[in-house]
């Protein structure tokens, strides 16, 4: 069964298109990092998929079903929302108390374990909690709900690096012993790189690839040799981005096939140069959009 | 669900109990001795000499009045705004409850919440006004009590209309308040729209919510209360109209116009109508000169045709007029949940 499946999926809000034409096909099972620059569209595919926002165009399934169609649906799918929400003035306590009011399948021991390590005061207000503390019980209520896929939008964007790596520890360790799977949207690579074994790059609305990390990593290779055009290259090599000096040519190739022309010197990509490709490209396609911000 | 309506209703529906906790306590303690002193003479000018009675009475009218707005603009408006506002409405609504359900419950119980507080404040207030309201008819206005209970003015803060409003407002602050999605744009909105409200369905909806008494009656010396008449521009005043108590006096007298044999409104009355208008002061003598002019003036008119054209709700009617006004209130607090259900189910 696939985690997520979009066909021709689009979403409008009033003239300009959030998303458009976004073709998925996501299998259970995987930590996928959905990686883009702000305004790309991730959070509008992540709503998409929590059933909080209806698409324009095409459909979505989640899991099999559509989304937020019943308490059935809903009860398989954990969602932790941008900026991670919580009832300023309910108690951390209540907050489980939500929880297990509101989803059968509720794991109050596996909640009250996650408070306790995080050392949460559950008789504190959520209002007076860090960012970092919020994200924790956010991410808490997410988990403990035992879904089968957990959708987590931007749940790192807030906080500072060490509660960074606290939070994707604490995702990871659910994940191994829950057999989660996990969408999360990132405008950092490096969050990604740490957590994720399969990725999608958005960009301007569109999703620029997506595949297994790996499948990725060994299918993508940078290529240095004498100058020459791009449209000389073999037909089975697209190219991503490129460079040129007056004599030398750099390449950034997607290819299945192993590259024989023995004048490129062939090296392989990072994660982050091989995302860096993508959203590059799409700023040199679209040269009036705003510098594209990727930090690390 | 049962447990998160009632925890994000607490503060309000505390607040409404206290209110109601301490509006009771002032009317207890007066309500029994005010039921006694019904029973004697002069009872509203006694009533009306005890500062506690006077206060309640006029504190209550205006709670009463402001209580829709602030059900609507509290308890209705942030139900939906706030979650959008603050964005736990993404937390709210992915968990394992559908929006619908969670509407339902929300509403639900807010509702429950407010039919209580209203329906016990206005029948307090209702059986504790309730014998000052039942001597204006005998005693005439007296001190603060100077509004029949059928006067528009009085008629929104008695009986079961006021439950009606309270619903309806907690309806329509809901409503508002998903489409503006900010607490107080949502709370000013609602309470702007409800004082509108309130305003205009005393003035325009409800005399029609029942057919009232349309009578043509003759005019007497007995029934007869005063004239009205509008300048020329000449320095001559035009008379236009009698008014008479053809009702009784706590009717809620809707049209009070002579009309003349064709049944139409004449543009003037002849000048000598003036001369009919009884004497202040109490029960003249029917045999002395002064009121045998008075009697034949009236005879004349009679003669000419003159009669008074009446519309009125009687006294009687106000319960039944009380049970339409609250479920017409109550259904428009229906038809805006019904907005609500499909609102809730678009795009936040």
């Amino acid at each position: 069964m696939n985690a997520l499946q979009t066909r021709g999926l689009g979403k409008r809000y009033r003239r300009r298109w959030a998303l458009s034409e976004c073709d998925l096909e996501v299998p259970a099972g995987h930590v996928v990092g959905l990686v883009g620059p702000n305004g790309a569209g991730k959070s509008t595919l992540l709503n998409l998929a929590a059933g909080l926002i209806r698409p324009t165009a095409g459909t979505i399934e989640v899991l099999g079903g559509e989304p937020a169609s019943g308490a059935q649906q809903l009860a398989k799918v954990g969602f932790v929302a941008q900026d991670t929400p919580t009832y300023a003035g309910f108690t951390v306590a209540e907050h489980l108390r939500l929880g297990a009011r509101l989803n059968p399948g509720w794991d109050q021991a596996l909640a009250e374990a996650r408070i306790a390590e995080l050392g949460l005061d559950p008789a504190q207000k959520a209002g007076q909690l860090s960012g970092g503390q919020r994200a924790q019980l956010a991410l808490c209520l997410g988990v403990a709900k035992r879904p089968e896929l957990l959708i987590l939008d931007e749940p790192v964007a807030s906080l500072d690096p060490l509660a960074r790596r606290d939070f994707l520890q604490g995702l990871m360790s659910s994940v191994v012993e829950h057999e989660l799977s996990v969408v999360l949207s990132s405008h950092l690579v490096s969050d990604v790189e740490r957590v994720c074994d399969y990725l999608i790059v958005m960009v301007g609305s569109r999703i620029r690839v997506a595949g297994e990390i790996e499948d990725l990593l060994a299918t993508h290779h940078r290529l240095v040799g004498p100058r020459r055009e791009a449209s000389r290259l073999p037909g089975d090599q697209e190219v991503i981005g490129q460079s040129h000096t007056d004599r030398q040519s750099t390449l950034i190739v997607r290819t299945d096939q192993p590259i024989l022309d023995p004048a490129w010197t062939v090296s392989k990509l990072t994660l982050e140069d091989l995302v860096l490709a993508y959203l590059d490209a799409n700023r040199r396609s679209a040269p009036t959009r705003p510098a594209l911000e990727v930090q690390r | 669900m049962i447990w998160l309506s009632y925890r994000q209703t607490r503060l309000q529906l505390s607040i409404g109990l206290v209110t109601l906790a301490v509006v009771a306590a002032g009317l207890a303690l007066t309500g029994p001795h005010l039921a006694e002193l019904a029973k004697t003479e002069k009872f509203l000018q006694q009533a009306s000499d005890g500062v506690a009675n006077s206060f309640l009475y006029v504190a209550t009218i205006l709670l009463t009045y402001g209580l829709p707005a602030l059900i609507g603009g509290f308890w209705g408006a942030p139900l939906v705004a706030r979650e959008i506002e603050s964005g736990t409405h993404r937390l709210a609504w992915t968990q394992g409850v559908s929006r619908t359900r969670w509407l339902a419950f929300r509403l639900g119980i807010g509702a429950t919440a407010v039919l209580a507080v209203s329906g016990l404040l206005t029948l307090a207030i209702t059986w504790w006004a309730g014998p000052m309201d039942k001597a204006m008819p005998i005693e005439g206005p007296t001190g603060v009590f100077s509004f029949y209970r059928m006067s528009p003015f009085l008629f929104g803060v008695r009986g079961v209309a006021p439950i009606g409003w309270a619903l309806f407002a907690f309806a329509l602050g809901v409503v508002v308040g998903m489409l503006a999605r900010r607490t107080l744009v949502a709370l000013g909105v609602t309470m702007a729209l409800l004082v509108v409200l309130q305003v205009c369905v005393p003035m325009f909806v409800r005399a029609h919510l029942a057919a009232p008494v349309d009578a043509v009656v003759p005019i007497t010396l007995e029934n007869l209360r005063g004239l009205e008449g509008r300048p020329d521009g000449a320095g001559e005043v035009t008379l236009e109209t009698f008014h008479i108590s053809g009702a009784g006096p706590a009717d809620w007298i809707l049209d009070d116009e002579t009309v003349d044999r064709n049944g139409l409104i004449p543009a003037s009355l002849p000048s000598y109508v003036s001369g009919c208008m009884p004497e202040p002061g109490l029960n003249p003598d029917p045999a002395s000169s002064v009121q045998r002019a008075k009697q034949a003036c009236i005879d004349r008119l009679s003669a000419e045709g003159y009669q008074q054209h009446i519309i009125y709700h009687p006294e009687s009617r106000f319960w039944a007029l009380q049970w339409r006004e609250a479920g017409l209130l109550a259904g428009g607090a229906l038809l805006l949940s019904g907005f609500a259900f499909w609102r809730i189910r678009q795009d936040p």
